[in-house]
């Protein structure tokens, strides 16, 4: 079992720096956690007192049933792959994932036993005999990850080990360490600032910011149901268009007013909740998803819709979809349309969204009101 | 220990027999991965007989702790065992005059320094870089094998906390980085790691050393964040180690008004350090706080109404870093 426990920890820096404020967590048995946010938000710190490298300032980490806050790293059951992997020049495949065991003195044979299980999980056997030099940055990568499997750790620590990869490798790998993932049944704590690594590899995602836990979910929940505006803003690509504007009301119906006075239309229960919580006259933010901005003439919507309208300043083919940039109510708004759309750079556009895939934010706590 | 590795391949080589030295907990072996299951206490009590196909030797009467087990089936003290004990006894009397005569240039004994000019004029050791690794105390012997596998290494050893090594390789503060990511690999510690310079003659190793140990008094005092660092780039902190307390403490007052610290959260110091360690690149500090190049500069901004001074302009922002290693070097 190598659930791990994170209680009210704590980083705290000279200064009263605080680079962790309170991590709560509990991360289960085989769970893939992905810990992601920018520079300076405490992920690596976080990965660090969990793997021993740092102190912990306050509060109790468990590993297993076991309270690990005094135990040296060496012996918390861990193995820790990081961005440069560092592979020994001179040593062939073989040497460099058993040079970590010799080091602590293991026999040989068993050695031996560990080294040859690992290569045969990562499909790496033919390679053994190889040096460093003669192989490919993904064969590396997986001699490094090798490094960490024959230790048999209960919790496998990453710390952004894909950075380092051009993107064609890093989305290779990505799926490579998921599968590894499914084939070791370990615990994985990932840390990276990509946000895009976050959704496709973890079973649960930790947005982190300024030290703080922002929301703790599923890719899925994360993306579908932002907690505050810094989250909604860090996942999605493109990033979501946030927007200006008071809620105000039209005869007898609540809507947002843009900056230009553009009307963004809600359901009735999305107006009764503003209502209710005194949002009358008050500023918000208002996001909406580029992909729900839909082009009118290709993809129509029936009903429970409204229209805002723009001119495209630039029109990126992207493939499979286009994007188009313009400015609506003095903001840069991106939508996402199928590349079935004619328009151009300089056409104007009638774009549609659903009023129920609007997102609306607390101008002063960022917090998501609905 | 290249010389005493060297010699016993030599010897293992020409006699075609397995040869191990044991000196307490390290095992030299010939061929390099052939393993001995005979312990300590073992080879004590077998000294002078053949035990398990090996003939059991004390090295010397100088290392009565040193055994040498060379594979027989008898036990012989024949010319060929007394000449392979005076060539192992000999390589490790040199690994270890090395050793003592650099510590004895590190303590600043200048008849060592002489021997050692003579010394590395016989071995060619130089130029190298001189490197300082800190472990603090932990992990010696691992942190040696580690980087003796990684990098060339010309010289390495233990004196007091610190492992220090010369080295030939380029590129050296990638290659320390390396090192940093295996040490916290294997071991699972973390490290310092301070370059001195290249040393070009022998009489600079005690000065090169005290730049090394400069360089992480610099790192503690100032609470640096990286683990790697160079000497030849630590000149703002020296100057800044050496400014005066009063002129220290006028320039902290300053910059760090009431107002301005009452103010600086969270956000404004991963800002203020981002914006530094980028080298003030707006896109780049940008980027890595995952915001808007706008953004930051509303945030650079937004530091100036509270400070007083514009990050963006050179005159305000290098006084401004000075103030803020002050106030990193005060902060407990």
């Amino acid at each position: 079992m190598a659930k791990v426990i994170l209680k009210g920890i704590k980083k705290i820096y000279p200064g009263n720096v605080y680079a962790v404020k309170d991590f709560n967590m509990e991360i289960e048995d085989k769970e893939f956690i992905v810990l992601v946010g920018p520079s300076g938000c405490g992920k690596t710190t976080t990965l660090r007192m969990v793997a021993g490298l740092e102190e912990i300032s306050e509060g109790e980490l468990y590993i297993g049933d076991r309270l690990v806050n005094d135990v040296s790293a060496k012996d918390r059951d861990i193995a820790m792959v990081f961005q440069n992997y560092a592979l020994y020049p001179h040593m062939s495949v073989y040497d460099n994932m058993a040079f970590g065991l010799q080091l602590r003195k293991m026999p040989k044979n068993l050695i031996d036993q560990k080294v040859k299980e690992a290569a045969k999980i990562l499909e790496i056997e033919h390679l053994l005999d190889r040096k460093p030099k003669a192989l490919s940055g993904g064969q590396r990568q997986r001699v490094a990850l090798g490094r960490a499997i024959v230790r048999e750790p209960k919790v496998f620590l990453m710390d952004e080990p894909l950075s380092n990869l051009d993107a064609k490798l890093r989305v290779q790998m990505r799926t490579e360490i998921t599968k590894l993932h499914k084939k070791l049944e370990s615990t994985f704590i990932y840390v990276t600032h990509d946000q895009v690594e976050a959704m496709t590899m973890g079973s649960r995602i930790v947005i982190m910011k300024d030290g703080d836990i922002q929301q703790i979910d599923t890719p899925q929940n994360v993306y579908e149901n932002p907690e505050n505006l810094f989250v909604a803003e860090f996942i999605g690509s493109p990033q979501i268009n946030i927007l200006h504007g008071t809620v105000v009301k039209n005869h007898d119906k609540i809507e947002l007013q843009l900056d230009d006075d553009t009307p963004i239309n809600i359901t009735e229960e999305m107006q009764k909740i503003l209502e209710q919580r005194g949002y009358l006259g008050k500023k918000v933010y208002v996001g909406i998803r580029p992909e729900h901005l839909h082009e009118r003439d290709i993809q129509p919507l029936h009903h429970d819709f409204s229209t805002i309208y723009g001119k495209i300043e630039v029109a990126e083919l992207m493939g499979a979809e286009k994007y188009f940039h313009m400015m609506i109510s003095g903001k840069q708004i991106i939508a996402r349309v199928d590349s079935k759309s004619v328009k151009k750079a300089g056409d104007d556009i009638e774009l549609n969204y659903h009023w129920n895939k609007v997102y609306l934010f607390d101008f002063e706590t960022e917090k998501r009101i609905i | 220990m290249e010389s005493m590795k060297a010699v016993l391949q030599e010897i293992g080589r020409t006699m075609d027999k397995k040869v191990f030295v044991v000196a307490q907990e390290k095992v030299f072996a010939y061929p390099s991965d052939a393993e001995i299951s005979i312990s300590l206490t073992e080879l004590q009590e077998n000294l002078g007989k053949n035990y398990k196909g090996y003939n059991i030797y004390s090295l010397s009467s100088e290392y009565p702790d040193t055994y040498v087990c060379l594979e027989g089936e008898s036990f012989c003290r024949d010319t060929i065992a007394n000449l392979v004990l005076i060539m192992l006894a000999r390589a490790l009397q040199e690994h270890k005059s090395l050793h003592q005569l650099v510590k004895g240039v590190l303590k600043g004994n200048i008849e060592d320094e002489q021997r050692f000019m003579l010394e590395e004029k016989k071995r060619k050791l130089l130029p190298a870089y001189l490197i300082m690794i800190d472990t603090l105390g932990k992990y010696s012997e691992e942190v040696l094998e580690i980087t003796s596998n990684y990098i060339d290494i010309k010289l390495q050893l233990i004196n007091e906390d610190h492992v220090i090594l010369l080295s030939g390789d380029g590129a050296i503060e990638d290659l320390c980085k390396d090192i940093r990511t295996n040490i916290m690999t294997e071991l699972l510690t973390d490290c310092s790691i301070a370059i001195g310079g290249i040393l070009q003659h022998s009489a600079e190793l005690g000065i090169y050393y005290n730049r090394c140990l400069e360089t992480m008094a610099l790192k503690r005092r100032f609470k640096l964040p990286e683990n790697v660092y160079h000497y030849e780039k630590m000149d703002f902190y020296r100057i800044a180690a050496d400014i005066n307390p009063e002129l220290k403490e006028s320039i902290l007052q300053k910059v760090f008004s009431k107002k301005f610290e009452e103010a600086l959260d969270h956000e404004m110091v991963t800002t203020i350090e981002e914006y530094f360690k980028n080298n003030l690149n707006l896109t780049d500090a940008a980027a890595r706080l995952f915001v808007h190049r706008n953004t930051l500069l509303y945030r650079l901004e937004k530091i100036y109404r509270h400070s007083g001074y514009d990050l963006k302009n050179f005159s305000d922002c290098w006084l401004f870093q000075l103030a803020w290693v002050i106030r990193k070097e005060k902060a407990i």
